[in-house]
């Protein structure tokens, strides 16, 4: 059993990411949606049932509803923190699978900007009990805790240690560089990002992502549907989702891995029947919030064994000319992250290079692409991982 | 033979030197040397507990003893609302124990000794706690904001194992208007100098000490120490001369290195007397506010043992100290100039239903040591992290638990007050994580890997028209 093979995404849509001061919510979800359904060749009246991915934007379903007049379908807002995106495509894709709809909509949307804070509004109106996340926590602070004791752990030298996290920086502008839609299309040089403003130690400005507005769709249906809808979709082959929420207090945790990153992807990689995520999967989305975050995520989805990540970005290993490309459309560094939007703008680029639609960042014949998305702070993760494949 | 049992200090990291508030605004010092000022998350509370805490640990002290608890002080963080009820729930004191709040006098701690001393002789059963603590301010600009400083005492009041008997008391009480602060005000307020020093003051404290003396047939001779408090230290050496006492049996006011500390100002200054004091060494304290108080005590045998387990209590708290990096931190820290508001978002805070369910947790410290694998929980849980057993724990205060940094990051980018803050992650050496930010550090580059901490109550922040408190982690100094 499992969801491999049997859910198809025929068509998909992605807005420009950035500061989009224009736009709505509601205005990005709207074009989203449109890009998708003249990509699956349908009309929004064939959609039977949606969800929408948001963590503070859409409240509710009707953040879907509304914006495309879908009155009356089935619809559910889903929410996992930053995996949100992914989650609405594992919700419509559960759905299709059992067989209750043919052919839904997975959303993911996110407007960050309205908000004129450097940080995330809280994901609902819930009041904090218990002294769980000390106040004034930030994710940069969170994420330099993960990358000081990584360093202390694996003796690595803290300026080595920047400058290879610095190489993912330079690694996905450059990716971003070659994509119109990414909120920053420049590339920046090593020296740019060492030398940026300090946030928190080791991660300076550039070690972070943006605060971004975007929204992504996918329209998914049954392979037998997508057949006679087009000749060009791709299969979903697997999920894993999987959310920790112990280790800020449980003295086992060693702040070095993220283990929700672990069982998400075992989980997907069993479902595929994968064995070495390193030689089979073509290519990977992974959640780069900061560059510390790939780094240790590159050695938690098997890529590479544990505190070696440093010397394979040093040999390359996941630039696009690299034998695992990761984040060929530029990650949450070029574009940005609009929370719930993310997973589904990975997914699209995924798509786009499964379906040799990704115009100079074309990796040569892909096989199987892996998105991964990862919320919360180290010890506490919200972690899906999704791969695809023809 | 009733007495003090133990006594504890609380003063404040940070210290501001007189020097460097009178150059922000041109003029010379009034005073010599430097003030202790309350860092950004402490208050008259917060200082009340550490000062609590400090008499509480040196006996390894059993809590449940203790029936009583005062907390005096002129800057209770409500008007309406108990401080002593925050103070001994931290102190996580028994819940039989009698709280009040003695306030709205610089008196207020030697009233709050007065009425100890008296529920001892009537009812013997367990121990009283003082505490003490103030926190006042001075206008920007004036004598006062030189001269006040922020800090703590605490006494613990028994008929056991004392370490200095209370021996005798005479007081008055007088309506006498020299500094206030009416419901609306801010600041300390003060008539003419003249004035009130020597128809207040000076006028008072004589008569109350001559009167004590009279009582029980004393002579300023008979004493090893003079405590007294006093506004400044002009008059405290001004009242020294009217009583014709000597130099050497004059108590030091402390008002050089922490400062006037109002109410806690007389129970400090008798911390460092204890401190050096010898068995049979009789002390005179006399202290003064809308009236005056005055006690007779006679230090005791046991205050040898007491000094050697705990040693110099006063001495101890002053070495852990840093400079004020400069006058407009402290100006930020009272919030007595508006400063550029953070971009970060809002931040949420617990209601009173959810602070109240969390009173053992947030502000007692309790968590949850699992009865099946030992497994420390703080926050509490229902089910334990490593074995699953469920609702199968046994409570353990860790408010008082040592532990050490296992990874931090120095955070730019945290709306806290203080910026850069240093956000840790620190395992107990009991068991059991917590995470949170360092408090009273320094630099924040000397927060490394593997440094020792303990835990210090603290405000967290003023949220919903409510003040809210909880344990952080400091460098053992």
């Amino acid at each position: 059993m499992g969801i491999k093979d049997k859910c198809a995404i025929v068509g998909m849509g992605c807005t420009k990411f950035g500061e989009l001061w224009d736009k709505s919510g509601d205005d990005l979800v709207v074009e989203a949606v449109t890009e998708a359904l003249e990509d699956a060749g349908i009309h929004l009246k064939e959609i039977q049932a949606g969800w929408i991915g948001s963590m503070s934007t859409a409240w509710s379903a009707t953040g879907l509803v509304y914006p495309l007049s879908l009155d009356f379908i089935p619809a559910t807002r889903v929410e996992n923190k930053c995996a949100s995106g992914v989650e609405a495509l594992k919700e419509a894709c559960f759905a299709v699978a059992a067989g209750e709809y043919d052919i839904v909509l997975a959303v993911g949307m996110e407007k960050l900007k309205d908000s004129g804070s450097s940080g995330l509004f809280p994901p609902t109106s819930g009041l904090p009990s218990g002294p769980k996340i000390p106040l004034n926590r930030t994710a940069p602070g969170s994420y330099a805790q993960a990358a000081n004791r990584y360093f202390y752990q694996f003796k690595i030298n803290p300026e080595e240690g920047k400058r290879a996290m610095a190489r993912i920086a330079v690694k996905n502008h450059y990716n971003g560089s070659l994509h119109p839609k990414a909120q920053f299309q420049r590339e920046v040089t090593l020296e740019q990002v060492m030398k940026a403003p300090i946030i928190a130690w080791p991660l300076g400005l550039l070690d972070c992502c943006g605060v971004t507005d975007g929204a992504a769709a996918a329209i998914v249906t049954r392979p037998d549907i997508a057949r006679s809808l087009k000749k060009d979709y791709i299969l979903v082959k697997g999920f894993g989702v999987s959310v920790g929420a112990s280790g800020a207090i449980d003295q086992n945790y060693d702040f070095v891995h993220w283990e929700e990153t672990v069982k998400a992807s075992r989980m997907a990689y069993q479902e595929v029947g994968i064995r070495d995520p390193a030689k089979e999967i073509s290519l990977a989305e992974v959640h780069d919030c900061f560059t510390i975050t790939e780094l240790v995520t590159y050695e938690d989805l098997g890529f590479c064994p544990k505190g070696s990540a440093k010397d394979y970005v040093e040999e390359g290993v996941f630039t696009l000319k690299g034998n695992l490309p990761v984040n060929t459309d530029g990650g949450l560094k070029a574009f940005g992250h609009p929370i719930g939007a993310s997973g589904l703008r990975m997914t699209y680029e995924i798509y786009n290079q499964l379906l040799h639609k990704a115009g100079p960042r074309q990796l040569k014949d892909p096989q199987l692409g892996l998105v991964h998305c990862q919320g919360g702070q180290p010890g506490e993760f919200n972690c899906a991982v999704a791969i695809f494949g023809r | 033979m009733i007495g003090i049992k133990s006594f504890g200090v609380h003063i404040p990291f940070l210290r501001l030197s007189r020097q460097s508030i009178a150059q922000y605004w041109g003029s010379s010092p009034t005073e010599h040397g430097e003030r202790a000022v309350a860092n950004w998350d402490e208050d008259a509370v917060t200082m009340a507990v550490g000062a609590g805490i400090n008499c509480l640990r040196v006996r390894s002290y059993e809590r449940e003893s203790i029936s009583e608890l005062f907390f005096a002080s002129t800057s209770f963080p409500y008007k309406e609302k108990q401080s002593a009820a925050i103070v001994a729930t931290a102190l996580d004191l028994p819940r039989h124990c009698f709280t009040v709040d003695y306030g709205n006098s610089i008196r207020a701690a030697t009233i709050a000794l007065k009425t100890a001393w008296q529920s001892m002789e009537s009812n013997r059963k367990g121990d009283i706690l003082i505490t003490a603590s103030d926190f006042r301010l001075g206008y920007p600009g004036g004598n006062l904001e030189q001269i006040l400083g922020d800090g703590a005492g605490a006494l613990l009041i028994g008929n056991k194992d004392v370490i200095a008997s209370i021996d005798g008391y005479y007081g008055v009480f007088e309506n006498f208007i020299d500094m206030w602060r009416a419901d609306r005000d801010t600041f300390v307020q003060s008539w003419e100098d003249r004035f009130i020093h020597s128809e207040g003051y000076l006028r008072v404290m004589s008569e109350v000490i001559h009167e004590l003396l009279k009582k029980y047939g004393l002579q300023p001779k008979d004493f090893s120490k003079l405590i007294f408090n006093a506004p400044d230290g002009r008059r405290h050496a001004e009242l020294a001369r009217t009583i014709k006492a000597p130099k050497e049996v004059v108590a030091d006011h402390l008002f050089n290195i922490v400062g006037n500390t109002g109410v806690a100002s007389i129970l400090l200054s008798l911390a460092a007397v204890l401190d050096t004091a010898s068995p049979g060494d009789k002390l005179l304290i006399a202290n003064y506010g809308d009236g005056a108080d005055a006690f007779v005590l006679t230090v005791t045998e046991e205050i040898n043992s007491f000094r050697k387990r705990n040693g110099k209590m006063v001495e101890a708290h002053l070495k852990h100290r840093k400079e004020l990096a400069s006058y407009a931190k402290y100006l930020t820290y009272r919030e007595l100039i508006p400063v550029q508001p953070s971009s970060r978002p809002p931040s949420l805070y617990p209601t009173p239903p959810a602070l109240w369910r969390e009173n053992k947790g947030r502000l007692s410290m309790y968590g949850a040591k699992c009865r099946e694998c030992g497994t420390i929980h703080y926050p509490a849980r229902r089910v334990c992290v490593k074995c699953k057993a469920k609702d199968n724990f046994e409570e353990v205060n860790l408010s008082g638990s040592l532990g050490k940094v296992f990874t931090l990051s120095i955070d730019h980018l945290t709306a806290n007050v203080d910026r850069p803050s240093v956000y840790v992650v620190i395992d107990l050496d009991q068991g059991g994580r917590v995470q949170n930010w360092v408090t009273d550090c320094g630099e924040p580059e000397k927060v490394t890997i593997g440094m020792p901490v303990e835990m210090t109550f603290r405000r967290e922040q003023f949220a919903g028209g409510l003040y809210h408190y909880g344990w952080k982690p400091r460098p053992i100094a």
